[in-house]
């Protein structure tokens, strides 16, 4: 005999979810379903060919690949915004902390004076520490902080829209370098506190409303970079980023490119013809 | 810093979770940068809130949490995705019992892709998790019946675009239903 076709929806949604092995079936809401599967095999015989299958595909979403290194980016990465916090923690303190401890009941004209020292110290004190900050921060840079570095930035960044190349030109100290594609829909913004320094950053577009590159230009002298044009192939690809730095001058630009070694070469201005 | 209670801190738990967390990242988002990105935001949010963690057993459940709702966080803040745009096949549950390498792998993530977050959500706290309806209900503060609901069409349609429309022993096709 032909069986008929289940059409209560709240059956259908029943045997979906349940589980058997988590004692679903005992659950009250699933009353309906436990009678149903009791009185008809076939159904019986379909719940359980639906729980193989969904065994199978347990099974499956757990099969992904993790990336190499990824457990020490993560560390890496926590460790920047510890950094970060402490930085910040300092200067906050540095510029709300009283010089001194507060006299009792100071007149009017020595609580002026006081908050006029207090503030002039917190001010020097902050001005101090931005600057050891600073200093620490150029003077350190070598091609994998810059590459590793960047990377971060560009992972951490948000999207900005920025202005379109096509409608209105950058800041002429910090033009988009000739070896890199101008796709159309590339747009440029201004940074602040990439590699400590300020700059600006040009999104090339992917698929949509995606950025799938960005060249960031700054003003900033890296020891020992190779490179005065990006090389052909990236200098760093891990996590599915990759990377290129080069100094042109007193610029340094540093590519960063979601994917691959293809999708950073299509970053890239086509060579000219071999003379 | 390492947790009062748990005498863990967040450098054990990278080490332990990370790969767990990751896989979870990308069954969420679908591409490595995403997944990578996904997970380095939820290890700095678990970072901050370290102290919450109450049981050195529920780590990973904590860490998926945050996982989570930074995944949705960051859904609400872009276009959402119509849920008309899934069309959800009814009769889907192969004949024959697919085995576990024939599952692509590619397919699969394609086919979780498709769908919009709030049912990739539940579909993937049921088959990655395993967790049962009742707990995603409590974890994610939704009624039952929902869960139910976008479950139950979840699956079907994962079903469909991994196996296609075969006919069932106890079912017959019937018409095709929209999210």
């Amino acid at each position: 005999m032909e069986s008929q076709p289940i059409r209560d929806e709240r059956i259908l949604e029943a045997l979906e979810v349940c589980r058997p092995q988590r004692d679903d079936l005992s659950d009250p809401a699933m009353a309906d379903l436990a009678e149903q599967l009791d009185a008809t095999p076939e159904l019986k015989r379909f719940y359980d060919h639906l729980q193989r299958v969904d065994a199978e595909l347990s099974i499956a979403f757990q099969d992904v690949p993790v990336p190499e290194g990824l457990a020490q980016r993560i560390i890496d990465r926590l460790a920047a915004a510890r950094a970060e916090q402490a930085a910040a923690r300092v200067l906050y303190e540095t510029s709300e902390a009283p010089a001194t401890p507060p006299a009792a009941q100071p007149t009017h004209g020595s609580r002026r004076r006081l908050l006029a020292v207090a503030g002039l110290l917190s001010t020097t004190a902050a001005l101090l520490v931005a600057t050891l900050v600073y200093l620490h921060t150029r003077t350190t840079y070598d091609e994998p902080t810059v590459l590793r570095d960047a990377v971060d930035f560009f992972s951490r960044e948000a999207a900005q829209p920025g202005h379109l190349l096509s409608d209105r030109d950058p800041p002429e100290d910090h033009p988009i370098s000739r070896d890199v594609r101008r796709l159309p829909g590339t747009r440029w913004r201004e940074i602040s506190g990439f590699l400590g320094c300020k700059g600006l950053a040009y999104d090339l577009p992917g698929h949509g409303d995606t950025v799938k590159a960005t060249l960031y230009v700054v003003k900033l002298s890296v020891k020992d970079l190779k490179h005065a044009a990006p090389p052909p192939l990236p200098q760093r690809n891990t996590g599915g980023y990759c990377s290129a730095a080069w100094q042109n001058g007193r610029l340094l630009y540093v590519l960063v490119v979601r994917g691959g070694e293809r999708d950073y070469d299509d970053c890239l201005a086509p060579l000219g013809p071999l003379t | 810093m390492a947790n009062e209670r748990t005498g863990m801190d967040v450098a054990q738990l990278v080490a332990e979770f990370h790969q767990a967390v990751y896989r979870y990242a990308f069954r969420l988002t679908g591409s490595v940068p995403d997944a990578e990105d996904l997970t380095q935001q939820a290890f700095l949010t678990a970072q901050e809130k370290l102290g919450q963690l109450r049981r050195q057993e529920s780590a990973q459940g904590w860490l998926f949490a945050i996982l989570r709702n930074c995944f949705l966080k960051a859904r609400q803040r872009r276009r959402p995705t119509a849920a008309t745009n899934v069309r959800l096949d009814m009769d889907t549950v192969p004949a024959e019992m697919p085995r576990e390498a024939e599952i692509d792998r590619d397919q699969l993530q394609e086919a979780i892709d498709r769908l919009p977050a709030p049912f990739r959500v539940v579909l993937v706290m049921f088959y990655f998790e395993e967790c049962s309806y009742r707990q995603i209900a409590e974890q994610l503060d939704l009624p039952i019946g929902t869960v139910m609901s976008r479950l139950a069409r979840a699956k079907r349609y994962l079903r469909s675009r991994l196996f296609g429309s075969q006919p069932t022993p106890a079912r017959k096709r019937q018409p095709s239903t929209a999210v």
